[in-house]
């Protein structure tokens, strides 16, 4: 019996090499072949079919699972070993990912190895709630109802039952129905609503345990390699481009005439054709190739695409305008009005090189880019008007015009902002000028300019709405020191100044009095003149009031 | 009617204290006079018509007081007067003094065409009662000082004695001639503009370019 007697050595230290037994206890399995079917479980001596089972039966039942089911599971497998096992396989890439919480990795590996060797852990179900007839999903956006069409989920948290929409985010419960770490080894994957999501607090918890595992770098050299391979690729391009260059050069030269023959071989030269019979859709849109949509190669790449007009995978681009983009990079004084006669020249025959979309993406508006930056130094217009705008930003950004103090920075902002306005109005003229008429790219540079300058004073505008609201407030204090300042009155002023409002007030009251005897005596005639004093009397008094302020009666 | 053309003429008394102004005005107004007169206070308001020619003039007399103190009310009234007496006492070589202070301040300060008049009162101080000659000696100031004076700012000289309402009314009455001989010459440049703007003139030719340029409406 030396089964036996390894099995029971390898019960006092069963974790750490249940490997080494498994191996050995599978070879003599194979070498018994089967002729002694009978084991016994060196814990609880119980009789087993097969090793196999045996080693179910002890991580199962003597390592403290406390789950129930399992056991249970594992019992019935003792009895009717071939379902059980057909069970076991199908669960195997369950029970791996779950093992139970006192296995160690070690174990684990081999149950994946060997056929799981642990019963698949279930979370209970008796919590779920069962489905009745016309019952609503859960959730309360949702109001489908459970029936045939839409089949019940229960969430395994909570146990509500819910549409296949709101029950679908993927947690880890353990099987006290907690949500775990999702990254730890216990647990199972489950399908929960997200009500139990949110109602989870520990998140950050969770979050603090995981290992970042930080893949910028592997990102950024992947995509190093992927624009080196790109600017590679485009060198490529445009040496072709270069190549066709050098080639009407070279015709011209030799004064030989452009045919269809030469550009053809050329055209073989430049770069090698893909082959047709590989290829069945263009390579750009897609589209199948038959009688009316035809192959194409295109010839700065090889690729073949479709040569179909509206689709404009490819284009026949006439040598001189290819020549003109590439006569833009190398121009220098000395060969210029060589290459303004090659361009005459070419203008006369229509050959032209099919170039594809790709390519022309790739490279051509790079070059028409270019194209517009040397034409705008002849104009000198926007250059001007930019330099300027970059001018006053600076200056106003600069001198930080939230913080201003006194009138003569104030002034200065306020100019500053006028001149911006009329950079506006400068642009707005030459845009609208008739007489020369602009390139559109210019227009849209110069739209674009405008729409910058202008966003800017919107945003600068409450600052400086802001700052001469300051300033009037300080005019206003100071007028109003000046007010305070004027009536410093001397003693003997004010002395007079008082005798004589004195004087006005008796004369007031003299006038008065007349105005009501005329009116008794009934003199209406004269009660308009009075009426007249009157009033000059009292405009004087005011007057006088006003003049000596605090210095008055009171 | 007779309300409407009566010509009102502010009138303003001017001069030192004690110098017979309200005894001057008393005189022209009501024919009265009072010995031991209390000082005016402030600016005392009197009216008088009197008829001369065929107008009647209603003079708006704003008899001012001569104190010192009540100074600073006289510019309230003789800043649109019409005429302005300015009257010293015969007897008080000081109160000339001041006279000449009025005249100055009035040409300066009031308006253009003002009639004004210098008046030396209180005239019948240096009569003798009996005699009916001069006392010599109470006259202070003498009657080519007053002239000159009144010369030398267009005004027109008079001596007068309210106590025996001496030269009183001719006072009145010249002042009267002369604002409405001012009047008459003001009247046809003043009321020829007015009937041009203030009347259409139904007799005139139509305009004829209202219609030539410009929209309908």
């Amino acid at each position: 019996m030396s089964k036996r007697r390894v099995l029971g050595k390898s019960n006092l230290s069963l974790d750490k090499t249940t490997n080494n037994i498994l191996s050995k206890s599978q070879n003599v399995d194979l070498k018994s072949n089967q002729s002694e079917n009978e084991f016994i479980c060196p814990m609880c001596n119980l009789p087993i079919s097969s090793l196999l089972k045996l080693n179910q039966h002890v991580d199962s039942v003597h390592l403290n699972i406390k789950d129930n089911a399992n056991s249970l599971l594992l019992n019935s497998d003792i009895k009717d070993e071939n379902i059980t096992h057909k069970q076991h396989i199908s669960k195997s890439s369950l029970s791996s990912i779950t093992s139970s919480s006192s296995t160690n990795t070690n174990t684990n590996a081999n149950t994946n190895t060997i056929i799981a060797t642990t019963g698949p852990i279930k979370l209970p179900k008796d919590h779920f709630i069962r489905p009745f007839n016309g019952m609503k999903c859960s959730d309360h956006r949702c109001n489908i109802k459970i029936g045939l069409k839409h089949s019940a989920f229960n969430c395994s948290k909570c146990g509500k039952v819910y549409c296949s929409n709101h029950c679908n985010i993927l947690l880890k419960l353990n099987l006290k129905l907690e949500i775990i770490n999702q990254f730890s080894n216990d647990g199972i994957i489950t399908k929960c609503c997200i009500q139990c999501l949110n109602e989870y607090k520990g998140w950050n918890d969770v979050i603090g345990n995981i290992t970042i595992i930080n893949k910028t770098k592997n990102f950024q050299n992947l995509r190093k390699f992927k624009n080196d391979e790109n600017s590679l690729q485009n060198l490529i391009l445009e040496r072709r481009f270069d190549k066709i260059f050098n080639w009407i050069i070279m015709n011209y030269e030799k004064n030989l005439k452009i045919t269809e023959i030469n550009l053809k071989n050329f055209e073989i030269d430049l770069c090698n054709w893909k082959n047709d019979n590989d290829y069945k859709n263009c390579n750009i849109c897609n589209i199948s190739f038959g009688f009316f949509i035809r192959k194409h190669h295109c010839r700065i790449c090889g690729d073949i695409v479709c040569g179909d007009l509206n689709r404009r995978c490819s284009m026949i681009v006439p040598l001189g305008i290819i020549f003109d983009l590439m006569k833009l990079d190398k121009l220098n004084d000395e060969n210029k009005y060589e290459f303004d006669k090659i361009e005459k020249s070419l203008k006369n025959d229509y050959f032209g090189i099919r170039i594809c979309l790709n390519c022309k993406k790739k490279i051509l508006n790079k070059r028409v880019f270019k194209f517009d930056q040397i034409k705008l130094y002849e104009n000198n217009d926007f250059l001007i008007i930019f330099k300027i705008w970059k001018l006053i930003f600076n200056k106003i950004e600069n001198e930080n015009i939230s913080k201003i103090q006194n009138d003569d920075e104030n002034l200065m902002l306020v100019g500053l902002f006028q001149r911006l306005d009329q950079l506006i109005k400068q642009i707005d003229s030459i845009i609208n000028n008739h007489n020369k008429k602009l390139p559109n790219d210019e227009i849209k540079m110069f739209n674009t300019l405008k729409g910058a300058i202008a966003n800017y004073i919107q945003i600068k505008l409450p600052i400086l709405r802001k700052a001469q609201e300051e300033k009037l407030e300080r005019e206003r204090e100071v007028l109003q020191n000046l007010i305070n300042d004027k009536p410093k009155l001397s003693s003997k002023d004010i002395r007079l100044k008082r005798e004589k409002l004195m004087v006005l007030n008796e004369q007031k009251f003299v006038v008065s009095n007349l105005y009501e005897d005329f009116k008794k005596q009934r003199r209406f005639d004269d009660l308009k003149t009075l009426d007249l004093n009157l009033a000059d009397i009292e405009k004087e008094i005011q007057d006088l009031t006003i003049e000596l302020g605090d210095e008055g009666f009171h | 009617m007779s309300a409407s053309s009566q010509i009102p003429v502010k009138l303003v008394l001017l001069g030192e204290a004690a110098v017979g102004k309200s005894s001057l005005v008393l005189r022209f107004v009501s024919n009265d006079f009072q010995e031991n007169k209390e000082p005016t206070i402030g600016a005392a308001f009197l009216t008088q018509r009197c008829t001369i020619g065929d107008k009647t003039i209603k003079f708006e007399i704003w008899d001012t007081a001569g104190q010192e103190r009540f100074a600073n009310l006289a510019h309230l009234y003789y800043r649109n007067a019409q005429a302005a007496l300015v009257v010293y006492d015969v007897t008080k070589a000081a109160s000339f003094i001041k006279a000449r202070h009025w005249m100055k301040e009035l040409k300066e300060q009031s308006t253009k065409n003002i009639v004004v008049a210098l008046i030396g009162n209180k005239f019948d101080l240096i009569l003798d009662e009996e005699t009916g000659e001069e006392i010599e000696g109470a006259r202070k100031v003498s009657v080519e000082e007053g002239k000159n004076l009144a010369e030398e700012e267009g005004a027109v000289f008079f001596e007068t004695s309210a106590k025996t309402a001496y030269n009183v009314n001719e006072v009145f009455m010249y002042i009267g001639e002369k604002l409405i001989e001012n009047l008459a010459k003001a009247q046809p440049e003043d009321n020829q503009p007015q009937t041009q703007t203030n009347r259409i003139d139904l007799t005139a030719a139509p305009q004829q370019n209202i219609n030539d340029n410009g929209c309908a409406c």
